[in-house]
């Protein structure tokens, strides 16, 4: 299990090693020139170029390549364009707002998702199953933007059970966080919950067909039995592949839900940076969270091993 | 020729663009309340005694490029964040009367080729360093100095800094500079410590003289400030704290004043429907800014005058003030709006007329003309250009629409790839400014480089008195000139639009459209 691991990490670290080239390119991309947006319009000649030797950009690609990774390992993604804000600090003041939420969106999604689906698979083919089949398809397709605002105009405007928006960090205010974060994490949870119930629906169902199953009903077992003991095992792991691909898919969409909610986490930080051309700062977003995805896959490999003996043996 | 008693009636409104950013998110407009001031005034409010240690939530648009540092930031909206820590050395009420702030008194000397402040006495900045004659010097040459400095343009006229004793200072002027005291009520005026000045994060964490302290900020998502101590104005420090919230989003803005998660927020006219409600006060205060077709005047069509006064007479603007700004902005050919004192009352109102916008286009040979526009990508704003484009349409201008970024939007105009420009134009602290930068050979919103030989004789002319009752006739033929070339096409006098939470009370716009938090209460 541990040279699971390891090997497993030994394999991210070309991986990061290839997302900070792309990552870095970026610059090379992003139209505008770094020294004129700093200097802004009334600058002199003389001024842009005094800051494009400052910034050093006058050096050539690799060492400007290899001056900003040797600084990324030490932990310094360098300072916004505009201002002395260092993009660590950034990401550090913004990182736990997003983890939150996609952290609590994904919990929501696999109880709710999970739970749905394997009572629609036990029910198979009668009335509750059609009613959750319509119930899911309808949670994916709505727009998370849509079911955002009319989340807020219900829960929060009218019955003003939850804040419409803003963050309270966890340490400031437990009870507080968990009203903060509800409405967003349902709002981000929904699509995937959907998607995990439709999984979880098939994978179970065809476990439920197999030969064991009848083998352990004839043998009398209750049924909760043989689902909780042995069906549910085996029919985890698709939905554990679609799981683990979903918190990518969660991060991506978390960006839409905190400007909905008002959220300041990275997401928003990067469509700031965007928009401003902040490019150490959209560098330092892409970067953690591409790295935070590699993680995740990490953890969803190894968590296979945990379930399937199979895979150990690879 | 002492300036501190402004002239009766006239309003002066002033605002300062910063000149490289254009029209952030937020809708912009006028005002200028500062300390001196006091408090009361939000209409409306039926608050009950204030409480002194209350914290006033307010939600702003922009965060303002971050950069609090006075002499480099380049945000026109930054002065938000810049009030509450920074006084100037000249305040300005939302009428344009300039009145004393950190400077008591002020008047021009030695043939005008002087201006000798004389400041207030006993004013430490909120690290202890004391402010006097040699703070003043040392700001002022920091901001003329500075390499990324955003003040030469407005301390031009500045050739040397004198202390003359611990209170008076001259700044000696190698040429007319009637508008200087009015740009030292904004960010000119602002006195930064000078033992912060080499703190390499002063442009996040301002280290002023004013009545709150930043006690912690984090770029482009909140900034707390705390009252500081022994303020010399304890009468404007009001509130026990303020916390700006930054919201780019108009309607999570209304949302959250409605939510309960802030006390005030601006918003867009096109919103006053959708913000009345119980325990909401809606305000609309007059401003100093004005929806434009800012035109590069280069072009083989626009540089006719002909075809730029056809397209003002083919904009129906009553229609479009009605339809998309909820009939709150005034229509108008002139940039500086009514009351204001460079405002030229015998300019008739425009005229919409279609008929003879078509007979000037044929007169011009530009019947199938074709232009482009590039405008914010805010819904607010491309409404209202797009509703232009519809009306030009009708009288054969073919307009090309295109929506942009902030950062991408003005350099497309500056850099001559579009025809036109639709903005609020804001205003600026001084007509002088806004002036060069709209219409000077070099202005930062005049691309083509048009120059008019009767602009720039008047804008000199402005330049020399230095009384607003002085003044005002050079600005007011100014405007009529501006509107006689169309050398920009105004279609109405904008107004801000903000709410507050009936706890809120003494809220105002500023001159600039702004908000400045001296005297503003909450009650408990």
């Amino acid at each position: 299990m541990i040279r699971l691991v390891a090997r497993r990490l030994l394999a991210l670290v070309p991986l990061v090693f290839l997302v900070t080239l792309v990552v870095w390119g970026l610059v090379l991309v992003i139209p505008g020139d770094q020294a004129l947006a700093i200097a802004g319009d009334s600058a002199t000649p003389e001024q842009v170029e005094a800051i494009r030797e400052d910034l050093g950009l006058d050096d050539p690609v690799p060492v400007r390549y290899g001056r900003w990774l040797a600084a990324a390992v030490q932990g310094d993604l360098g300072t916004s364009l505009y201002t002395s804000y260092s993009v660590t600090d950034a990401l550090a003041d913004r990182l736990p707002v997003t983890l939150s939420l996609v952290f609590v969106s994904f919990a929501l999604a696999v109880v709710v998702g999970t739970a749905i689906g394997m009572l629609a698979a036990n029910q198979k083919g009668r009335l509750t199953d059609r009613i959750l089949t319509v119930t899911t398809s309808v949670g994916l397709a709505v727009p998370n933007f849509w079911l955002g605002l009319l989340l807020v105009t219900f829960f929060a405007l009218k019955l003003e059970w939850f804040p419409s928006g803003g963050y309270v960090p966890f340490t400031e205010d437990p009870a507080g966080w968990l009203r903060s974060i509800t409405l967003p994490a349902v709002t981000l949870a929904t699509a995937v919950a959907a998607e995990l119930a439709r999984q979880m629906r098939a994978s179970m169902s065809d476990v439920l067909e197999r030969d064991f199953i009848r083998t352990h009903r004839a043998k009398g077992l209750r049924p909760a039995t043989i689902v909780r003991r042995y069906a549910l095992k085996n029919a985890a792991m698709p939905v554990i592949t679609v799981a683990g691909l979903q918190i990518a898919r969660l991060f991506g969409l978390a960006t839409i839900v905190e400007i909905i909610f008002n959220l300041n986490g990275v997401g928003a930080l990067a469509v700031d940076a965007v928009f401003d051309r902040d490019i150490p700062v959209i560098q330092g977003c892409v970067l953690l969270i591409t790295v935070i995805v590699l993680l995740v896959n990490l953890v969803v490999d190894v968590s296979y091993g945990l379930v399937n003996p199979k895979v150990r043996v690879q | 020729m002492a300036w501190i008693t402004p002239v009766k009636g006239d309003e002066m409104r002033i605002r300062m663009l910063a000149v490289v950013m254009a029209t952030a998110l937020v809708t912009a407009a006028c005002g200028g309340s500062d300390g001196g001031s006091t408090a009361g005034g939000g209409s409306g409010s039926s608050a009950g005694p204030a409480d002194e240690d209350a914290v006033l939530r307010f939600s702003f648009g922009t965060p303002a490029g971050s950069n609090y540092d006075p002499a480099t930031t380049t945000n026109q909206f930054v002065n938000v964040y810049l009030y509450p820590v920074y006084d100037r050395l000249v305040d300005v009420t939302p009428e344009g009367e300039l009145q004393p702030m950190l400077a008591e008194s002020w008047e021009f000397t030695d043939g005008d080729r002087t201006l000798r402040l004389t400041l207030r006495e006993g004013v430490v900045f909120h690290d202890g360093t004391p402010f006097d004659a040699e703070a003043v010097k040392a700001n002022v040459d920091r901001a003329k100095s500075l390499p990324n400095s955003s003040l030469k343009a407005d301390l031009a006229a500045v050739t040397e800094v004198v202390v003359v004793d611990e209170r008076t200072v001259d700044l000696r002027l190698g040429a007319p500079a009637g508008s200087l005291p009015a740009l030292l009520a904004d960010r000119a005026g602002m006195m930064v410590s000078p033992a912060a000045f080499g703190n390499p994060d002063l442009d996040l964490q301002p280290v002023g003289t004013g009545p709150y302290r930043v006690t912690e900020h984090q770029p482009g998502v909140v900034i707390r400030y705390e009252r500081s101590a022994d303020y010399w104005a304890p009468d404007v420090q009001t509130l026990g704290g303020l916390e700006i919230q930054m919201q780019l989003d108009p309607e999570v803005r209304l949302r959250a004043v409605s939510g309960g998660q802030a006390d005030a927020t601006q918003l867009n006219p096109d919103q006053v429907e959708a913000a009345e409600g119980p325990g909401i006060t809606v305000e609309s205060a007059p401003s100093l800014g004005s929806f434009t077709l800012f035109l590069n005047k280069s072009g083989p069509a626009l540089s006719d005058q002909r075809v730029r006064e056809a397209i003002s007479l083919a904009i129906d603007r009553q229609g479009i003030s009605d339809a998309l700004q909820a009939g709150r902005c005034t229509p108008s050919t002139q940039l500086f709006p009514e009351d204001y004192w460079a405002h030229n009352p015998d300019i008739e109102a425009p005229e919409y007329d279609p008929d003879r916008a078509r007979e000037l286009l044929a007169e011009a040979g530009q019947q199938d003309l074709a232009l482009n526009a590039v405008v914010i990508n805010v819904p607010f704003y491309t409404a209202q250009l797009e509703a232009i484009q519809a009306q030009l349409a009708e009288v054969g201008v073919d307009l090309t629409v295109t929506s942009l970024e902030p950062t991408e939007l003005l350099s497309r105009f500056v850099g001559g790839e579009a025809d036109m420009y639709f903005s609020n134009w804001p205003g600026a602290t001084d007509p002088a400014k806004t002036v060069a930068t709209l219409l000077s050979p070099q202005g930062t919103l005049n691309p083509g480089g048009y120059s008019n030989p009767e602009i720039d004789r008047l804008a000199v002319e402005g330049l020399s008195a230095t009384t607003q009752e002085d003044r005002a006739p050079s600005y007011q033929e100014l405007s009529e000139v501006m509107v006689e070339d169309a050398t920009q096409i105004v279609v109405c006098n904008a107004t801000n639009t903000f709410v507050h939470t009936e706890q809120v009370s003494g809220l105002e716009s500023t001159l600039t459209g702004l908000f400045d938090f001296r005297g503003v209460t909450v009650s408990a």
